[in-house]
């Protein structure tokens, strides 16, 4: 079998040596105006009603736009709605929808559409909700005129967060059967092909309601789930864009390539299991506190391209961010070793680290840890598992002693600090503190953001006061691209905004 | 093995073993922890989305029926479609084998192409200090293990040859001589320490064979030097030659397995880590599938020629 | 022929000393703590105080190949020891007994040889998880039907030869003559397939752990080492060669080991 293939390669074996390199030192044709984005995975689905990976969000965020649309700062802006109003008691919010904006296909957006958008999300018709965030809106309504159309959500109790959960309510065009083979949105690109393994390619949306946008003819988003591949494709100029590349990484890019840098959003956490022993005891946390030293950590696992954290939220959300709780517990070794000895614990304990190990920021940061916390006493031993595992068995399961994991952020702060409250799915921290509960119901229901932040900026220090868990870092968002490429924007959370981007020098390179 | 000869009884063990195959993997993975949906939807995803997506991938069902719809299909050549990708797994393969084959072929010329040559020299040359040297130097190549040797190959190019980068696969559609060409690194990386095998065979069957009678008996008729090497001696080194090759051709694939991820090509060890990682069934068990097929059927085809080319039986004649 | 195989046996049990003396030292010393971290001392090339370099951590080199050699050693030897006792029993009782035993034993061989290593190895850490453990269990697995067949073969050649049949029409145990009589016979040929299968477990562990499906951080081990120390090929060279060498060594180490045995034992000289 093998044998058949001999004669022809056989044939092409001196030819390729010799051409190849010809091939691999010849220039290319004049560039097209066009960017390519090395991610790591495939979409999920195409649907933005059905997907629910980050991975997919990330590259569809062009294709897809709903009423608001989040800027890079966090806040929102008005997309698809011009202008909205909210009613006194939060309950009613009004939105005038943008005129004069089309969908892909040519058709112009309607209420009708934002309508049954949100109603296909809610699951109205078929009483099952494809989004969990509009469970408290009673009715979608329209009103007004053909040229200046309003929709209305009328809520059974207030929600402050349903404004950010709008940014991700993907409007879509009424009735429209093939979103997953075809997606059809409002966003600066449209959709253009999908090949599973290997790339998704958009290209440019003459009629986007922003005056000027797009800047790019066509993006590419190529599919290069191996780290390595996509560093290599990088260098030899296959992509243009690697979002997220490993700070120990940048030193080897050449003076063709910057990068940028910023606070991703992210809460990497040493999480502890609060119904285990010995992490049930108080002193026992605080004393893993003292005995992990932030900065050593964020020197040695990423180069010094993260911010040291104090509770379960990152200061990219400068609004709701608690400042000050980094330095809760500074490194003390001998304060660690004391307190361990109050709990009972004058030799220290041995513990399971259980990492993915998928992640290797996360195997590293557990190399570290570990070599950290055998100065007071405790042995630590690490287990790495596979993430389909690591889901199943500890996040889902609970079945633990310590884990590492990277807890990411939205553009709300609820749904990052409900993940420590004690009815939540997934609290796999057994995190529970009535108090904490309390404040975050508070917040849920506050319209006013002046004082939501105010309570959530409480259950951050209460998170920290009662040491729920060791949060170590917000690993810095780092990307590379070529210097030909400007206007590449970062936001606090995951997307590839293509919009503003574009080519310095067309044509030549 | 030897109370199966004949050739249907080998078929029967082919096939027996394929269906063992597929039956552990299938077994295997269902026992062990993990749930496609939910990694394929992510940390964030409710219960009520992975719910969803599992009723939709069919998990819900019990698990003998699945095995045996997946047989079923294989039965009729198909190999189910893919949990992640939602793409039927035979095109899945085919687009990662378009990697995978061609450096095992690749390797399979080059271990060709230069052992036997080698092989030959050595054994023409045979001395007994030479002979000393020759034994560590193929016995280091034989301890390289091609991984490293990748490792060494990628280290090479980038210090000697600043901007060229092993390893960046180019797809073929795009431009298949550059693809040819980036496949050639790691093909070599997984030759190499196989040369070195092959090249110890080959000089010991031409020292064996060179005093066997029927070459002195060769030369008696008065043969030419180089007619007796290629018309008698070359033929019965072929035997232990293809033989040595047959065993080896699941190493190579296992070798360019591992050396995939040296270079970061998109090969089926990938695809296969990945559907493992991802719990995609019918993707796992299309590969093992497969690439245990592949193993068994060449020691079968080993077999066959083995006794085509015995030297016993040739003689006789 | 008597000089070449002396020397492939020096040369060999020579670099096999060296690694048994490497191994029992790292049990008392090493130049550095093997896991300890130096934030200020990453990536320093070789020289001193660090002979072989540091890691990305700062950590010794040197004292981590050390160390390795114990985690290479203990995963061979355990590997090659079970793989041999589970081949042996397996071959004895298909040689002896023949029948449908034999077939069905003989294609339990066959399935697990139709695995590609890696891939085997793959589906035991899938299920039990990746660690040094696991990968003793991966190794003995996919190493004994080697064993087996030997034994097997072994088994029915010896088996038809007068003293066995003597003992047999004695009525000396099944058990016995396996014990006393037939397996003496083939000790050469199993020692050598055991130096010879104990570098095979070096090269696959290593492989394994280089895929990061082996042994487990901080745990050093040379195959490990090498997966790490791909990230920063181009930053520390020395990282990707010195685990290597060694790898290499020990592996060269037990092949000539081998060959000299080989044909120091091999009834046919």
């Amino acid at each position: 079998m093998k044998r058949r293939f001999s004669p022809y390669y056989l044939l092409f074996l001196v030819g390729i040596i010799l051409i190849a390199a010809v091939f691999l030192k010849g220039g290319k044709e004049e560039r097209e105006n066009k960017v390519v984005v090395v991610v790591p995975q495939d979409p999920d689905y195409l649907d933005p009603h059905l997907a629910a990976a980050a991975g997919t969000y990330e590259m569809m965020f062009n294709v897809y736009e709903g009423l608001l649309k989040p800027a890079p700062d966090g806040s929102l802006l008005p997309a698809l709605a011009e202008r909205y109003s909210v009613s006194e008691d939060g309950l009613t919010y009004t939105f005038s929808l943008r005129p004069g904006v089309k969908f892909h296909n040519g058709k112009p957006v309607t209420a009708a559409d934002v309508k049954y958008s949100l109603e296909r999300l809610m699951g109205t018709a078929t009483g099952q909700p494809l989004s969990p965030f509009f469970t408290k809106v009673q009715a979608v309504e329209t009103a007004g005129t053909p040229g200046a159309q309003k929709v209305i959500l009328r809520l059974k109790a207030p929600d402050a967060a349903l404004l950010s959960n709008l940014t991700t309510a993907m409007i879509i065009p009424e009735d429209y059967q093939e979103l997953n083979t075809r997606p059809v949105g409002t966003g600066p690109f449209r959709f253009v092909e999908y090949r599973p393994g290997q790339w998704v390619v958009l290209e440019k949306f003459a009629d986007y309601w922003q005056e000027g946008l797009p800047l790019l003819d066509k993006v590419e988003f190529r599919i290069i789930p191996d780290r390595e591949a996509a560093l290599i494709a990088l260098k030899n100029g296959t992509v243009d864009i690697y979002p997220r590349i490993e700070p120990g990484r940048i030193t080897e890019l050449s003076e063709e390539f910057y990068t940028l840098q910023e606070k991703q959003n992210l809460v990497q956490v040493l999480a502890l299991n609060l119904k285990r022993a010995p992490f049930n005891d108080l002193r026992v946390r605080q004393a893993i506190n003292y005995a992990i030293d932030k900065d050593e950590l964020i020197e040695l696992a990423a180069f010094g391209f993260g911010t040291k954290l104090g509770s379960g939220f990152s200061p990219a959300m400068v609004e709701f961010y608690e400042t000050g709780l980094e330095d809760l517990y500074p490194h003390n070794i001998e304060k660690a070793r004391q307190l361990l000895a109050e709990a009972g614990y004058p030799q220290g304990f041995r513990a399971v680290l259980s990492v993915p190990s998928n992640y290797a920021f996360h195997v590293d940061t557990a190399q570290i840890i570990v070599e950290q916390l055998k100065k007071v006493g405790i042995e630590a031993g690490i287990e790495l598992v596979e993430w389909a595992v690591w889901l199943q068995r500890i996040y889902q399961g609970r079945d633990y002693e310590m884990t590492i994991t990277g807890l990411s952020g939205k553009l709300d702060p609820l749904p990052v600090l409900i993940r420590y409250t004690s009815d939540y799915a997934n609290n796999f921290f057994n995190y529970e503190n009535a108090e904490y509960d309390r404040l975050n119901q508070l917040a849920a229901a506050e319209s006013d953001r002046g004082k939501r932040a105010v309570l959530y900026k409480k259950a951050q220090r209460l998170l920290a006061e009662e040491a729920a868990a060791v949060f170590l870092m917000d690993p810095h968002y780092l990307v590379a691209l070529k210097k030909t490429i400007a206007g590449y924007r970062l936001y606090p959370i995951y997307v590839q905004d293509m919009s503003t981007v574009y080519l310095t020098n067309r044509g030549t390179r | 093995m030897s109370k199966m000869s004949t050739v249907q009884g080998r078929i029967v063990t082919f096939l027996l073993t394929l269906w063992l195959v597929s039956l552990l993997t299938f077994v295997v993975f269902q026992v062990i922890p993990g749930n496609p949906a939910q990694v394929i939807l992510g940390a964030d995803a409710l219960p009520e989305q992975v719910a969803a997506l599992e009723k939709e991938l069919g998990l819900d069902q019990p698990l003998p029926q699945r095995y045996l719809h997946w047989v079923g299909g294989v039965l009729r050549g198909e190999f189910g479609h893919s949990l992640r990708y939602r793409q039927p797994v035979r095109g899945l393969m085919v687009a990662s084998l378009k990697v995978t084959l061609p450096v095992a072929g690749l390797a399979f010329v080059f271990i060709v192409l230069l052992g036997i040559p080698l092989g030959l020299t050595v054994g023409k040359y045979h001395l007994q200090k030479r002979g000393v040297m020759f034994s560590v130097v193929t016995q280091l190549g034989t301890a390289v293990p091609s991984f490293w040797m990748g490792i060494l190959m990628m280290l090479a190019f980038a210090k000697l040859f600043r901007f060229f980068t092993p390893g960046a696969f180019v797809p073929w559609e795009e431009d298949w001589l550059a693809a040819l060409a980036s496949l050639i690194p790691p093909a070599l990386a997984v030759a190499l320490p196989k040369v070195a095998v092959l090249t110890r065979y080959v000089s010991t069957a031409y020292v064996e064979e060179k005093q066997a009678e029927y070459i002195r008996t060769a030369y008696g008729k008065g043969l030419a030097e180089k007619e007796v090497l290629y018309t008698h001696l070359l033929k019965n080194i072929l035997i232990p030659v293809v033989t040595v090759l047959g065993l080896m051709t699941g190493d190579i694939l296992g070798g360019s397995i591992i050396v995939e991820k040296v270079f970061a090509l998109p090969g089926i060890g990938r695809l296969l880590v990945e559907a493992i990682s991802f719990r995609d069934f019918p993707l796992i068990q299309g590969i093992t599938l497969y690439l245990a097929g592949v193993v068994v059927f060449l020691n079968l085809l080993v077999d066959f020629l083995y006794r085509m080319f015995d030297p016993r039986i040739r003689w006789s004649r | 022929m008597k000089t070449k195989v002396s020397l492939s046996l020096v040369i060999g049990a020579a670099l096999v000393g060296c690694f048994l003396l490497m191994l029992v030292v790292s049990f008392f010393y090493t130049p550095f703590a093997v896991n300890e971290m130096r934030s200020a001392e990453r990536f320093l090339p070789p020289g001193r105080p660090y002979l072989l370099g540091t890691d990305n951590f700062g950590r010794d080199i040197f004292s981590r190949i050390m160390k390795g050699t114990q985690t290479a050693f203990f995963v061979g030897t355990l590997s090659v020891l079970f793989g041999m006792a589970l081949g042996i029993s397996l071959g004895a009782l298909g040689g002896y007994f023949g029948g449908w035993t034999d077939r069905i034993l003989t294609q339990l061989g066959t399935t697990i040889q139709a695995f590609p290593g890696v891939l085997f190895a793959l589906m035991i850490v899938a299920v039990w998880g990746p660690g040094t453990f696991n990968t003793i269990v991966a190794l003995s697995i996919t190493a004994f039907p080697g064993f087996m067949r030997i034994t097997r073969s072994g088994f029915i050649q010896i088996k038809e030869y007068s003293f066995v049949e003597a003992a047999q029409t004695i009525g000396v145990s099944p058990l016995k003559i396996m014990l006393r009589h037939i397996l003496p016979n083939l000790l050469p040929s199993l020692l050598v397939a055991a130096s010879n299968g104990f570098a095979g477990a070096l090269l696959a562990e290593a492989g394994l752990s280089y895929l990061g499906l082996g042994v487990q951080p901080p745990e050093p081990s040379w195959g490990r080492m090498l997966n790490e120390a791909q990230g920063y090929l181009l930053r520390a060279p020395w990282y990707s060669l010195a685990p290597g060498i060694v790898l290499v060594l020990a592996v060269l180490g037990f092949n000539l080991l081998s060959d000299g045995l080989r044909d120091l034992l091999d009834p046919k000289q």
